[in-house]
C-alpha cells in the first residue's frame, strides 16, 4: 500500500467497519482470523443494512454470513481485480472528483515507459530484476513540475495507460483464469463497485489469502487501485483494512522486526558507496533529495527547511532518523560524529536477510546461533524439512516460548518422525547427528505481564498484568532486558572502537526487578534530550540537530506530561465515549494510535476538494473539513486558517484546501494508480503471473511466473505430471498460528484434535478418498499424513475449459501438546513474493492418494 | 408466576466460533473430551455427552438454487416449557424455575438415564464418574446474580442474546421475517410451539429445521407417553392387590379352617 | 396360628427338588428380592427410608447391578449344572392339559380356604405350571432390558427406550406372581408343605400323592397302576 498511498498500514479501523456500505472480504477467513472483529460488519449490516462479500478459494465461516460467495483459484487475484478495474473503467463507473483531485491519474509518464507480453521497460532477465528509471513522470523545463492532463485523455497519462493496461481484463478472460462463475463475478462487480457513488463507501479487509504469494505486493496494489477508482480512501466505511494476523505484529513492524527497515519504515542502511555516511544516507532515504547538492547536513537541513521538490511529508526522514541514534546512543551521538551513523550495522548489498535467505544461508552451515522468540519454524515455516534440517547446522539455538513447541524440540526422536511410503526422500536424522546446543528460556503468558501491543488498526494499548507469571515463566521484555545488560556487561571497559555500538548504547529501564514498560514507552515516544521531556506535540516537533531522542517516530507524541509533571501514557487511555459527533466510532481518547492519534488516515479524501462540503448525501461521514477562520496556534495568531473536525486531519494542519494534498506521505501527495519508480520490484501496474507452482499456463501473458521473484530452488519446481494438485494453506478459529499454545489446551484440542485436509467430493472421488479416510499429501519438498474431510465447499475450478482441483491444508499441527498432526508447511516451497519476500504459503502443487 | 427468561441463538449472526462451547467448559469446569476427528467439524458426533453440554453442529447442504450452505447450530437442552425428562423422571430430579430453565438436581439422580431416552432431543447424559446424568443449565447461578449465561455472554457477533422470553421471541419472528424477505425463504422460528407448549430457547433458523439436524416437529416417543401417561400409573397396583389377595387368604382359610376342625397337612378332603 | 406346615420326619418323604434346583431356586430368591428392593428404593418415589437401607441412591444401585449379576450367574448355573432337571420342567409344562385348566378354574375356592375337589396334578399342578412360564419369561425379559439400560451405548436407541416399560412391566408381573408364589408355597394351608420341598428337598409321601398324583405314581408308585 505504501507506493499508492505513501503508508502500508491498515487506513481505516476495526470498529470504523461498521460505517461501511459494501464490504469485500478477499484472501481472509475473517469470521475464524478476526472472530472478534468481524462483529463490527455484523453491525454494519444490523443498523445501515450493508452487504457483505467473500472471494475465497474455499467456502468458509465467514462465506456463511457474507452475503455473496464467490469462489475464486489461490493465486488468480491481480485478475480478478484487474477485471474490476477494466469492469469500472469502460462502464465509467468511477468517482470522477475523486480521482480528479486526489490520485496521479491526470499525471503523464516518462516516455521510456513500456509495457509487453507481461514485462516491463528496463528487464534485465538474466539478474531477474528491473532498472526501473523509465517508471517514472514526465516533468516540466525545470525538472522537478510534473506534468499533468486534467481531461484525462492524453493516451500518457497515468489514467489512460492504466485503462490500456487492463483492457486484457475482460470479464471472459478473468473467469478462464479465476475459475470464478461468470454469474457470480458479475454480482460481485456490481455490487461493489455500486460503493463509488458519492454517498456509498466501501472497504476490502484482506489477510495472507493476499500477500502469501509471489504476486502478494501487486495483489494489495490491486486494492488499492480499485479504491482509488471508487473514491473509496479516506473515508469512514471505506479504505483498505490489512487485518494483521497477530495481536501486536502492528507493533513488531513499527519496531522494525524487519530485516530491511529501521524503525518507523524507513529503508536500513547498506554498505555501499550510497550510505556511506549519514548525509549520503538520509540524501538516499529522502525522497527526492538523490541529487541534492548540499554537502554538510547543516546544508542539508536548510535544504529541508526550504522544502525539497517532489517529497512528500518524508521530506523530513533527516529527522526521524537521527533522534532515533539519539534515542539508542545518547550522548555519543553528536554533530561532529555524525550523531554515531557508523554505529548502526549495515546490510549487505548482495545478501537478503529474509526468513527463507536465512534458512538457506542456514542450510548452508553459513549461521552459527538462532534466537526463536515466540516463533515456530518447525510449523510455520515453508518448506519446514529443510528449514528443521537447517536448524541441525546451528552451532546453538534459544527457543523462548510458553511451551516447548516443536521448534525448541526440533532434535528428539519425534521430531524426525515421517510418514512411510512418500514420494519425498528425507534422510533420517537421530539426536545424536545433531551438534546444536539448545537452550529453552520460559516466557510468560500475554496476561502474565504488562506492556502495549498494537493491533490491526494502529491502535496502541497499554495492557496490565492480570496474574503473576507461572513459575521460572518471565515476560519477553524481562528477557531481552537481561540479555541487552549482560551482553553490555561483557564488553565493559572495552576501548576498541568496533565495541562502542554496544560499550556506548543507552540502555535503562529502571532499576527494579522488572524492567518499566513506561520508560521504553517514553523512549518510544520521544523526548527533548536537554530536560528528558516527552514530545508530546508529534513527530512535527523531531529535529535532526541532536537536540530531539526518539525511538519510533510514527509513534511520537504517544507520552505527554501531566500537569503535576507525571508521565501521561496514552496508550492507557480508556475513555469509551465516541468522540465523534455522527457516531462514527473514532473513540479518539480509547488508547492512542498512529500517527498522532489520527483515527483514519487520507482523511482529507473524507470531503470534496474544497475542503467544506461533504460528498453529497455523505454528510455523516465527514471527518475533518477546512475552517478558514479559525486559529489554530495561539502564539500565531497571523496564521488564520485551520483543519478542523473530529479526527485529527491528514494533512498539514494550517494548509489551505487548495494546498492540503491527501497522501501527503507520497512525494506526489496523491495516490497513485501508476506507481512511480522503485516503490515496487516488478512493475508500476499489477499484472497476473501464476503462482511458481501452477497446473495452468499464464493466459495473460507469457511469463510463467512473478519475473522479479527470487527463484532459491529452480530443481524443486513441481510438475502437474506428479502433482497435479492445487494446494494451499489455512487457519481455524479454534487454534492460534503454529498451535504451539493451543494444541496445549485441552478445550481447545477438543474441538480440532488433528490434522486434516479439506477437498472437494469431485477430487475424493477421483482419488476414491472417502471423508474421514487416512491420506498422504505429498510435494517436491514433503509429504505429510492427514484426515480427509471430504467437503461440499470446495469446488473444482474450471480454468479454461478443464477441471483444476483444490488440496486445502490445514497447517496449524506438530507433534507437541494433545493435538498432534503433521505440519503441512513440510509442503509449501521456500518461494515468496519479490518485495517483501512472504512465502507463497497459498499456492503450490501436490498429489494427494490415500494412506 | 415470573416472567420467563430465555436464550435466542440466531443461526444468521453465527459464525461458528465455538467461543460459546469453550465458555459453557470453562463456566462449569468441564473436562475436556478429546476424540479423533473424523471427516466433520462437528465434536463428539454433533452430540452432546457426560462432559460436553453443548456442541456446534455444522451441516453442508448443495442446494441447486442457493448453492452450497453450510448451517451451523449450536445444540443443547432446550429447556422445554413442558419438559418430558421432568415427567420421566422416577426421582423427580427436574423441576422447572420459575424463570424457565429446566434444573437438574444432581443430587436426586440416580443415573438410570431414563430421561436421555424420552427426551425429544436426546440432551441429558450420563457421566460416568458422578453417576448421574449431566447437561445445559442454562447457567441458572449466573442468572440468579443478574449475569447472563456464559455462552451468551462470549458470543462475539450476538448470535446468542438472554433476555426475557416474549420480547425475543418478538425479535426472532421479526429477524425470521426479514431472513424470508433477504435471500432465505425459508427461515423461521423453532421453538415457539414445538412440543406442544414450545421451548424456552428460540431459534432463528435461515432454513427448516431439518437442514440443522433438529427434528421438525420434535414429539415425545410413543413408547414414553403410553407408558408414563397410561400404563404407568395403573400397572403398578397389581402388587398391592396381589399382596393383599394373599393377606385375605391367609386369613381366610385359617378362619374357614378353624371352622371345619383341625385338618393336618399332607391331604385335605 | 399356624405359619408353615411342621416339617414331618416320621412319615415316609419322597425328593421333591435336588440340590442343584434348590440352590438356583433360593439363589434366585435372594438376587431377585435384592433387585426388587433395590428396584423399588430407585424407582418408587417416596421411600427413601428403603434407599437408606441400602446406602442411598448410590448404594442401591450398585446392590441393584450386583444383585442382578448375581441373579444372571444363578440362571447360568442352574441351566448348565442342572440340564436335565430344567429339560424335565419344560417336559411337564408341556404336558399342560384339560386336568391343569380345571385346576385353575377350581383353584380360588382352594385359594380362600374351601374345600375343593381337583383332578390329579403332575409334577406341578396347572397353578405351577402357569407360574413357571409367567416367571421365568418375566424374569428372562428383566434380565435383557436391565442389560440394554446399564450399557444403552451399544444399543439402538429405540430399543433403549422400549426396554424402560419392559422392564418395569416384568417387574410388576414377576412380583405379583412372586407374591403368589411365595405365599402358596409357604404360609397356604394345603401347599404349605411344598416349602419343604424346595428347603429341604423333600416332601410327605402321602402329600404328594395327594397333590401331585400323577407324579407320585410315575416317579414313586406302581408302574402298572400308572396305566
Amino acid at each position: 500500500m505504501s507506493p499508492a498511498f505513501g503508508r502500508g498500514v491498515m487506513t481505516n479501523h476495526m470498529v470504523d467497519m461498521k460505517n461501511t456500505d459494501v464490504a469485500l472480504i478477499m484472501g481472509s477467513n475473517m469470521a475464524e482470523n478476526h472472530p472478534i472483529g468481524i462483529k463490527w460488519l455484523a453491525e454494519a449490516r444490523r443498523v445501515r443494512g450493508a452487504k457483505i462479500i467473500h472471494v475465497d478459494p474455499r467456502y468458509t465461516r465467514t462465506s456463511v454470513i457474507a452475503d455473496l460467495y464467490a469462489p475464486m483459484r489461490p493465486g488468480t487475484d491481480i485478475a480478478f481485480l484487474g477485471g474490476m478495474v477494466n469492469y469500472i473503467i469502460q462502464n465509467n463507473l468511477y468517482h470522477k472528483e475523486y480521482v480528479m483531485a486526489y490520485t496521479n491519474a491526470s499525471y503523464l509518464i516518462a516516455d521510456g515507459y513500456d509495457f509487453k507480453d507481461g514485462i516491463f521497460s528496463g528487464y534485465d532477465a538474466a539478474k531477474r530484476s528491473y532498472n526501473n528509471t523509465t517508471w517514472d513522470y514526465q516533468y516540466d523545463a525545470d525538472g522537478t513540475t510534473i506534468l499533468k492532463d486534467p481531461t484525462l485523455t492524453n493516451p500518457r497519462c497515468a489514467f489512460q495507460l492504466m485503462a490500456k493496461h487492463y483492457s486484457r481484463y475482460d470479464i471472459d478472460t478473468v473467469v478462464k483464469i479465476t475459475g470464478t462463475p461468470k454469474a457470480k463475478y458479475l454480482e460481485v462487480l456490481k455490487l461493489f463497485c455500486s460503493t463509488s457513488a458519492p454517498n456509498k463507501t466501501g472497504c476490502i479487509n484482506y489477510a495472507m489469502g493476499i500477500t502469501q504469494h509471489t504476486v502478494g505486493s501487486q495483489n494489495v496494489k490491486s486494492f488499492a487501485n480499485v479504491q482509488l477508482l471508487l473514491g473509496n480512501m479516506g473515508r469512514p466505511g471505506g479504505g483498505i483494512n490489512a487485518l494483521r494476523g497477530e495481536n501486536n505484529v502492528q507493533g513488531a513492524t513499527d519496531m522494525a522486526l524487519l530485516f530491511h527497515i529501521i524503525p518507523g519504515y524507513i529503508d536500513s542502511p547498506i554498505s555501499n558507496a550510497a550510505n556511506k555516511d549519514l548525509l549520503n544516507f538520509v540524501k538516499a532515504v529522502t525522497p527526492g533529495a538523490a541529487k541534492l547538492p548540499a554537502a554538510s547536513m547543516a546544508e542539508f537541513r536548510a535544504a529541508v527547511t526550504a522544502g525539497i521538490p517532489n517529497s512528500g511529508f518524508k521530506v523530513n526522514t533527516s529527522k526521524w532518523v537521527v533522534s532515533m541514534l539519539k534515542a539508542w546512543w545518547g550522548d555519543a551521538c553528536t554533530p561532529d560524529n555524525d550523531f554515531a551513523y557508523h554505529y548502526l550495522p549495515k546490510r549487505d548489498a548482495a545478501k537478503n536477510y529474509s526468513h527463507i535467505a536465512m534458512f538457506e544461508a542456514m542450510h548452508k552451515g553459513e549461521i552459527d546461533g538462532l534466537f526463536v522468540m515466540g516463533s515456530n519454524p518447525v510449523v510455520g515455516g515453508p518448506n519446514a524439512n529443510k528449514e528443521q534440517t537447517a536448524m541441525t547446522k546451528l552451532k546453538w539455538m534459544v527457543s523462548v516460548d510458553l511451551w516447548l513447541n516443536e521448534t525448541a524440540e526440533f532434535w528428539t526422536y519425534a521430531g524426525w518422525e515421517r510418514p512411510h511410503g512418500g514420494t519425498h526422500h528425507m534422510e533420517k536424522i537421530t539426536p545424536k547427528d545433531i551438534q546444536t546446543e539448545v537452550f529453552f528460556l520460559p516466557a510468560c503468558a500475554v496476561y502474565e505481564k504488562e506492556g502495549t501491543a498494537a493491533q490491526t488498526g494502529r491502535w496502541v494499548q497499554y495492557r496490565w498484568k492480570g496474574a503473576e507469571p507461572l513459575g521460572e515463566s518471565k515476560s519477553d521484555l524481562w528477557i531481552i532486558d537481561e540479555i541487552a545488560k549482560k551482553v553490555q556487561g561483557l564488553y565493559k571497559g572495552s576501548t576498541k572502537p568496533q565495541d562502542e555500538p554496544l560499550t556506548k548504547m543507552t540502555w535503562g529501564y529502571g532499576h527494579g526487578e522488572e524492567p518499566e514498560p513506561i520508560l521504553v514507552g517514553k523512549e518510544l515516544s520521544g523526548y527533548t534530550v536537554a530536560d528528558k521531556k516527552p514530545i508530546a506535540a508529534g513527530f512535527g516537533a523531531l529535529k535532526d540537530d541532536g537536540s530531539t531522542a526518539c525511538g519510533v517516530w510514527v509513534y511520537c507524541g504517544q507520552m505527554a506530561s501531566k500537569a503535576d509533571g507525571s508521565l501521561d501514557y496514552k496508550p492507557m487511555h480508556r475513555d469509551n465515549k465516541d468522540n465523534s459527533k455522527t457516531g462514527l466510532g473514532l473513540f479518539s481518547n480509547w488508547g492512542w494510535c498512529w500517527p498522532v492519534n489520527r483515527r483514519i488516515v487520507y482523511n482529507r479524501c473524507s470531503v470534496q476538494p474544497d475542503g467544506v462540503t461533504p460528498w453529497p448525501g455523505d454528510d455523516d461521514r465527514v471527518l475533518i473539513h477546512w475552517d478558514a477562520t479559525k486559529i489554530s496556534d495561539p502564539l500565531k495568531p497571523e496564521v488564520v486558517g485551520s483543519w478542523v473536525g473530529d479526527d485529527v486531519c491528514d494533512c498539514v494542519k494550517t494548509s489551505p484546501p487548495d494546498k492540503a494534498v491527501p497522501f501527503l506521505m507520497r512525494p506526489e501527495g496523491t495516490g497513485c494508480f501508476f506507481a512511480a519508480k522503485a516503490s515496487f520490484k516488478e512493475g508500476p501496474f499489477p499484472e497476473h503471473y501464476e503462482p511458481w507452482e501452477s497446473p495452468v499456463k499464464n493466459m495473460m501473458n507469457s511469463q510463467a511466473v512473478n519475473p522479479a521473484t527470487k527463484i532459491w530452488e529452480p530443481d524443486k519446481l513441481g510438475t502437474t505430471d506428479k502433482y497435479p494438485f492445487i494446494g494451499t494453506t489455512y487457519r481455524v478459529v479454534e487454534h492460534w498460528q503454529t498451535g504451539a499454545l493451543t494444541r496445549n489446551l485441552p478445550w481447545l484440542a477438543e474441538l480440532m484434535p488433528n490434522m486434516f485436509v479439506e477437498i472437494s467430493e469431485e477430487l475424493g472421488r477421483l482419488r476414491e478418498i472417502k471423508n474421514g479416510d487416512k491420506v498422504m499429501v505429498s510435494t517436491t519438498r514433503g509429504d505429510i499424513e492427514a484426515v480427509a474431510c471430504v467437503t461440499k465447499r470446495i469446488k473444482p475450478y474450471i480454468i479454461d475449459g478443464k477441471e483444476q482441483h483444490l488440496v486445502g491444508a490445514l497447517w496449524q499441527y506438530g507433534f507437541k501438546g494433545y493435538a498432534t498432526g503433521d505440519p503441512a508447511n513440510r509442503l509449501t516451497p521456500h518461494v515468496g513474493d519479490a518485495n517483501t519476500m512472504i512465502p507463497e504459503y497459498k499456492a503450490w502443487l501436490c498429489d494427494i492418494r490415500r494412506a | 408466576m415470573a416472567r420467563l427468561m430465555t436464550n435466542l441463538y440466531d443461526v444468521s449472526k453465527c459464525t461458528a466460533c465455538r467461543g460459546c462451547l469453550n465458555a459453557c467448559k470453562d463456566s462449569n469446569q468441564l473436562p475436556a473430551v478429546i476424540e479423533p476427528f473424523k471427516g466433520n467439524y462437528d465434536t463428539h458426533g454433533g452430540d452432546t455427552n457426560g462432559n460436553t453440554f453443548t456442541v456446534m453442529r455444522f451441516n453442508e447442504h448443495d442446494d441447486p438454487v442457493d448453492g452450497v450452505r453450510w448451517n451451523f447450530l449450536k445444540y443443547q437442552c432446550m429447556h422445554c416449557i413442558d419438559p418430558e425428562c421432568m415427567k420421566v423422571c422416577p426421582k423427580g430430579a427436574y423441576t422447572k424455575l420459575e424463570w424457565g430453565a429446566t434444573f437438574h438436581d444432581e443430587e436426586k439422580c440416580i443415573g438410570c438415564q431414563y430421561c436421555t431416552y424420552a427426551c425429544p432431543f436426546g440432551i441429558p447424559k450420563y457421566r460416568k464418574h458422578t453417576d448421574t446424568v449431566t447437561k445445559c443449565t442454562l447457567c441458572y447461578e449466573r442468572v440468579g446474580e443478574g449475569l447472563t449465561p456464559a455462552c451468551t455472554r462470549t458470543c462475539p457477533t450476538g448470535a446468542l442474546t438472554f433476555g426475557f422470553r416474549d420480547e425475543l421471541l418478538a425479535v426472532a419472528e421479526a429477524k425470521a421475517k426479514f431472513l424470508r424477505a433477504n435471500g432465505f425463504p425459508r427461515a423461521t422460528v423453532y421453538g415457539k410451539v414445538e412440543l406442544g407448549s414450545g421451548t424456552n430457547k428460540i431459534y432463528v433458523l435461515t432454513d427448516t429445521p431439518d437442514k440443522f439436524g433438529l427434528p421438525v416437529d420434535p414429539k415425545v416417543s410413543a413408547n414414553t407417553w403410553v407408558w408414563q401417561d397410561w400404563v404407568q400409573p395403573y400397572a403398578g397396583w397389581l402388587i398391592p392387590i396381589a399382596l393383599a389377595g394373599s393377606a385375605i387368604s391367609f386369613v381366610t382359610t385359617r378362619m374357614l379352617a378353624s371352622k371345619g376342625g383341625n385338618h393336618t397337612e399332607g391331604g385335605h378332603e | 396360628m399356624q405359619w408353615i406346615p411342621e416339617y414331618r420326619d416320621d412319615v415316609p418323604r419322597v425328593e421333591r427338588f435336588n440340590a442343584v434346583a434348590r440352590i438356583t431356586h433360593w439363589g434366585h430368591t435372594v438376587t431377585f428380592l435384592l433387585c426388587l428392593f433395590t428396584g423399588l428404593a430407585l424407582f418408587l418415589g417416596g421411600v427413601d427410608w428403603l434407599a437408606t437401607i441400602f446406602g442411598g441412591y448410590r448404594g442401591a444401585g450398585l446392590v441393584h447391578r450386583i444383585a442382578a449379576v448375581g441373579m444372571t450367574l444363578m440362571l447360568v448355573f442352574g441351566t448348565v449344572f442342572g440340564f436335565k432337571g430344567l429339560i424335565a420342567w419344560i417336559k411337564d409344562l408341556l404336558r399342560f392339559g384339560v386336568n391343569d385348566l380345571m385346576f385353575i378354574a377350581i383353584f380360588p375356592f382352594e385359594f380362600l380356604g374351601f374345600k375343593v375337589k381337583v383332578p390329579p396334578q403332575t409334577r406341578f399342578n396347572g397353578g405351577e405350571k402357569g407360574n413357571s412360564m409367567v416367571t421365568p419369561t418375566m424374569v428372562i425379559l428383566l434380565v435383557f432390558s436391565g442389560y440394554i439400560m446399564w450399557f444403552p451405548s451399544i444399543f439402538p436407541a429405540g430399543l433403549v427406550r422400549f426396554s424402560y416399560p419392559v422392564h418395569d412391566l416384568a417387574m410388576i408381573f414377576s412380583t405379583v406372581m412372586v407374591c403368589m408364589h411365595g405365599y402358596l408355597g409357604s404360609f397356604h394351608p394345603g401347599s404349605g408343605e411344598s416349602f419343604w420341598g424346595m428347603w429341604k428337598g423333600t416332601v410327605r409321601a402321602d402329600w404328594a400323592q395327594h397333590h401331585h398324583a400323577i407324579w407320585y405314581k410315575e416317579t414313586y408308585g406302581d408302574k402298572s397302576e400308572a396305566e
